[in-house]
């Protein structure tokens, strides 16, 4: 179906708030992650938004203050004017948001359940339709943007904002909506952070992609949004998503990687492209032996043994409901730069991955980007991004 | 906004899900798996049965305001009290797609599915991202809403009981099928408490096979802002 023009990008993660600082962390190969912001029993590292950004709620937006708020706020705030743009163009009511999210504001609630103890009331602040409801990052967005479109979230665990690019571009291929706002935001939690410790795929030490010691995941935070305006003029465009379930089990990959060499070919379909126009993968990447063997395998199949991957988790940890769009606005990062660094903790590279993951800063050969991203439920996406045509 | 899709079959649950053997999960899978999990594959098992939807192939909308709250409240206990154990299994069934991770391993179904939530909205935008996936013209789409109450000490939200309905919907008329408009307009009327009762109730009206104007949204947890428009649908039987 038709491309969808970037009009606009923004992300806030470990990487900084700006798409400058973005590009200066990316290419200086500097490690950005840190202890949680909580008290944990388990060690490990994170990739935390820096607490400056996350200013406090105010006016219309105060009754939903909470973290997952304030970072799906503090990306959202850079795009006013290309989203004021898309309603000019096409009214308030045609212009749609998505927003992925797997966590939405159980952060709040964690602190709520704390303030309150075994058996206490929940304290006054809280507020479980502002904050904890998937409903309330949906309806923070829509107040701050003044778009009045169809709005959801996609909630499908680490490939939830993958799959809101998805919907936002069926919306619009179907007439449904003129444009879309469309991203996703996740905010740290102790929830996850203890959840993937007890599936025993957390690493202590800063994460390592492909490596051959890799020894499991970092959790991250971010939010990213896309402004998608076929009217715009933009360099960039979402060219194409491919969606598919693996039917394998709950929280393992298939390690044949069927379900993630589906979504890759559905999203080539979806974009008229074949295999050889793809300049660089933004794998999934996310530093378990289960995933990156799987998906690398997969890449492989689709794509050749040749053509450049990147994890992008060693600087940002794994965002799950974010990691979708955070990553697609790196790749168009990337794409701006027309190179990708080397991937982040892969030395030394596992010899049994039969992929390119990049060793070096390598020159990309076509505007051409694909980003993978997969979750528990074997619920998987990819999305290309390229050149408009 | 007005889009036209078609109903071939619907299905519905409320009730104590507990006891729910649903014919599609296999023991092994069912054990692991909530009374909100057991519902959705409940109807979901109907609809193939009864309307002999392709189970192993259908693409499945799936929409939940809350999600596995049960789930993820017992989950939080656990992951807060310092001795507490956070059991993995619980752990990957708190996603909020997790019925419809069962059900696409139960069925052996590889075509992408999705979650989405809306608030109050939840179940008309499982039907809006139905028709968007309708649009070219061709197939069938499984779109499923379901929810459990939401249990304390969160305030009380959601169906009184859990409550799934499943809808088989498709671009082009066959046999029995009706017409479905999905219609944005003014607000009018009583709306249903939650969006697995605005789901719940439009699967009876297409059960009875009676002409039918049904909201979609249901009633607005953010009240002090009066919506101005709500989304409905009109049943039509050609």
């Amino acid at each position: 179906m038709g491309f969808l023009p970037v009009a606009a990008r923004s992300a806030v993660s470990a990487l900084g708030a700006t798409q400058a600082a973005m590009h200066a962390a990316l290419f200086e190969g500097k490690r950005h992650l840190s202890p949680p912001p909580f008290d944990v029993p388990e060690r490990t590292v994170c990739g935390v938004v820096s607490g400056d950004v996350l200013a406090p709620l105010r006016g219309a937006l105060a009754a939903f203050d909470c973290r997952q708020a304030r970072l799906a706020v503090a990306a959202a705030e850079s795009l006013q004017t290309a989203v004021r743009a898309a309603i000019r163009r096409h009214g308030a009511d045609r212009v749609a948001l998505v927003v992925g999210s797997s966590t939405g504001g159980v952060r709040a609630t964690e602190r709520a359940l704390g303030e309150a103890g075994p058996d206490g009331p929940l304290p006054p602040w809280f507020d479980y339709d502002r904050m904890h409801a998937m409903g309330a990052t949906v309806e923070v967005l829509r107040r701050l943007l003044g778009v009045r479109g169809p709005a959801m979230v996609v909630s499908t665990a680490c490939s939830s904002s993958g799959k809101a690019l998805a919907t936002a571009k069926r919306l619009v291929d179907a007439g449904l909506a003129d444009a879309a706002v469309a991203g996703g935001v996740d905010s740290l939690c102790v929830l996850t952070v203890r959840g993937f410790s007890a599936l025993g795929v957390l690493d202590e030490a800063p994460c390592r992609p492909f490596a051959a010691d890799r020894g499991g995941i970092n959790l991250g935070e971010a939010a990213a949004f896309l402004v998608l305006d076929p009217k715009a003029d933009a360099p960039w465009a979402l060219l194409g998503c491919g969606e598919s379930s693996d039917a394998h089990h709950m929280s393992a990959p298939d390690p044949e990687g069927h379900g993630a060499a589906a979504a890759m070919r559905a999203a080539l379909e979806d974009a008229g492209l074949g295999p050889e126009a793809v300049g660089h993968v933004n794998a999934h990447g996310t530093a378990t032996i289960q995933n990156d063997a799987a998906e690398s395998a997969a890449i492989c199949e689709v794509l050749g043994p040749d053509v450049p991957v990147l994890s992008t988790k060693g600087w940002t940890g794994h965002t799950l409901g974010a990691a979708g769009a955070l990553e697609a606005v790196i790749a168009l990062c990337c794409l701006d730069a027309g190179r990708v660094p080397a991937s982040l903790g892969a030395d030394p590279l596992d010899p049994s991955i039969p992929c390119a993951v990049t060793r070096g800063e390598t020159v990309l050969e076509r505007p051409v980007a694909i980003s993978n991203s997969f979750a528990f439920g074997g619920s998987n996406v990819s999305v290309i991004l390229g050149r408009v045509p | 906004m007005r889009s036209t899709i078609f109903v071939r079959g619907a299905a519905a649950f409320r009730g104590d899900a507990k006891g729910l053997r649903p014919a599609i999960l296999p023991p092994m899978l069912r054990r692991r798996t909530s009374p909100l999990t057991r519902a959705v594959a409940q109807v979901v098992g109907e609809i193939g049965e009864r309307f002999g939807a392709d189970l192993a192939h259908v693409p499945v909308v799936h929409g939940s305001e809350h999600g596995e709250i049960a789930v993820t409240v017992d989950l939080l206990h656990a992951a807060l009290s310092p001795d507490g154990e956070v059991s993995p299994t619980r752990f990957h069934n708190s996603v909020h797609n997790t019925p419809i991770g069962y059900v696409s391993i139960a069925c052996g179904n590889r075509a992408g599915h999705t979650t989405v939530a809306a608030g109050a909205d939840t179940c008309a935008m499982a039907f809006l991202e139905a028709a968007a996936r309708l649009s070219a013209g061709r197939g069938e789409v499984l779109v499923v809403v379901a929810d459990e109450p939401v249990p304390p000490p969160l305030p009380r939200r959601g169906p009184a009981e859990v409550t799934a309905a499943a809808f088989l919907l498709a671009a082009a008329p066959a046999g029995e099928s009706s017409r479905l408009e999905i219609v944005e307009g003014p607000a009018e009327g009583a709306l249903p408490e939650c969006a697995a009762t605005a789901a719940y109730d439009l699967a009876g009206a297409a059960r009875r096979a009676a002409p039918a104007a049904c909201p979609l949204s249901a009633r607005d947890p953010f009240a002090v802002d009066a919506r101005d428009t709500t989304y409905f649908a009109r049943l039509i039987f050609d």
